[in-house]
């Protein structure tokens, strides 16, 4: 090789460099040089050019299955990745095919209750309970007249104390939600998620959830009820009293203002009944 | 010439037979064919040089391709395989470019 002067030289300061210097001074196997000399013309020639043939396939077939194994693998993530898109497109197509025939479903239900029981007197009443129970319950979109109570964290954090304790507190939204159940309102929502029989108001982190869903502040909690008697009742309720001391003691700020106008509610998001079913026609009867 | 045809019969029968690695020795294989690729590289240097002996290639070829899978094999039982496959890759790859670089001086004179 050439440089095997220069190499001399680098090996005493850089000893990495001299690694890699040696290794590219030993690239041709020593043992052609040694065999150079010693060369056998005849004897087992022939076997070794065989041989030689032999390893040289044996070289070009371990890298073209090297090469096809490497594209299958890359092609069986590829076809993979794009199998669970399409599951996953599949599966949403299918939630939302499903939530639109619960929707109609619902509907025929609704019509074929009003069907069967708007022709007798007796049914009209049944129908109006079911109403009525249905706006409590929440599943129904709503509108009417009532109150609406703004909450809002307070405007500094206390110097002392816990920060945390100058936001608004889930139990604080769940006081005032059963303060307004307790002074009459007839149905509850918190910025657009109506509070039904089934509703959670409970922080994650410090973040508020309601049906799940996140809500910020302000919060903006609706009751539909008397727009007149609504409000003070509200404030001598165990609500108002919670609000009160909060803003006493944490700055937490709030208004009350009564609604004559209609406050429009969404139903509640339907939840999934896992354990409750509804009570059977015999059952009943032989009660 | 017949050794070049021995290369190109190899490559072909690799496309055309589809061959299936086993499972167990598939993290090995480009480990192989690296070592493979050394010895074939410096068979190649040799012959030009005028040193080629088929005895010191057989040898070479098998003992490189060997070698080198069971260093990585006792690597990865040792839980540095990734490190030892990267050594024997760093070693045989300056290897390859070095009887590459002399392959290319002794053909084209630069």
């Amino acid at each position: 090789m050439s440089g095997v002067t220069t190499t001399t030289q680098q090996r005493s300061t850089d000893p990495s460099a001299a690694l890699v210097e040696r290794i590219a001074a030993e690239a041709l196997n020593p043992g052609y040089a040694q065999r150079a000399g010693a060369r056998q013309p005849s004897g087992h020639r022939r076997a070794g050019a065989v041989l030689t043939v032999v390893m040289l396939a044996l070289v070009g077939l371990l890298v073209s299955v090297l090469v096809v194994s490497a594209r299958q693998g890359a092609a069986s993530v590829d076809s993979e990745r794009s199998s669970l898109v399409a599951l996953a497109q599949e599966a949403q197509a299918e939630v939302a095919a499903s939530t639109d025939r619960a929707a109609a479903l619902e509907a025929e239900v609704t019509a074929l209750r009003a069907d069967a029981l708007g022709s007798q007197a007796v049914g009209r009443d049944q129908a109006a309970q079911i109403e009525s129970r249905a706006i409590a319950a929440g599943p129904l979109p709503v509108v009417g007249p009532g109150v609406r109570v703004v909450v809002n964290d307070a405007e500094q954090t206390l110097d002392s104390g816990d920060p945390a304790l100058s936001r608004v507190l889930d139990i604080d939204l769940q006081q005032v939600v059963n303060g307004l159940w307790e002074s009459g309102a007839e149905a509850v929502d918190i910025n657009g998620q109506r509070v039904g029989a089934l509703t959670a108001i409970r922080s994650v982190q410090d973040v508020i959830l309601v049906n799940y869903n996140a809500v910020v502040a302000p919060y903006v909690v609706s009751a539909i009820g008397d727009p007149r008697s609504l409000p003070t009742d509200f404030l001598r309720s165990s609500g108002g009293a919670w609000l009160q001391a909060v803003s006493l003691s944490a700055d937490i700020r709030f208004t009350i203002d009564s609604v004559t106008d209609d406050i429009e509610m969404p139903g509640e998001p339907a939840g999934v009944l896992r354990y409750a079913v509804p009570v059977s026609g015999d059952e009943e009867g032989s009660r | 010439m017949i050794p070049v045809l021995g290369l190109l019969a190899g490559i072909v029968l690799g496309v055309a037979l589809d061959v299936s690695v086993p499972p167990a020795f598939e993290p090995y294989l480009p480990i192989a064919v690296i070592a493979a690729l050394d010895a074939l590289l410096g068979a190649g240097r040799a012959t030009l040089e005028g040193v080629f002996d088929d005895r010191v290639f057989v040898v070479s070829f098998v003992s490189n391709v060997v070698l080198a899978t069971i260093i990585v094999f006792l690597g990865d039982q040792l839980g540095v395989g990734a490190q030892l496959a990267t050594a024997v890759i760093v070693v045989l790859g300056i290897r390859i470019f070095t009887n590459a670089a002399a392959m290319r001086r002794l053909l084209l004179g630069a």
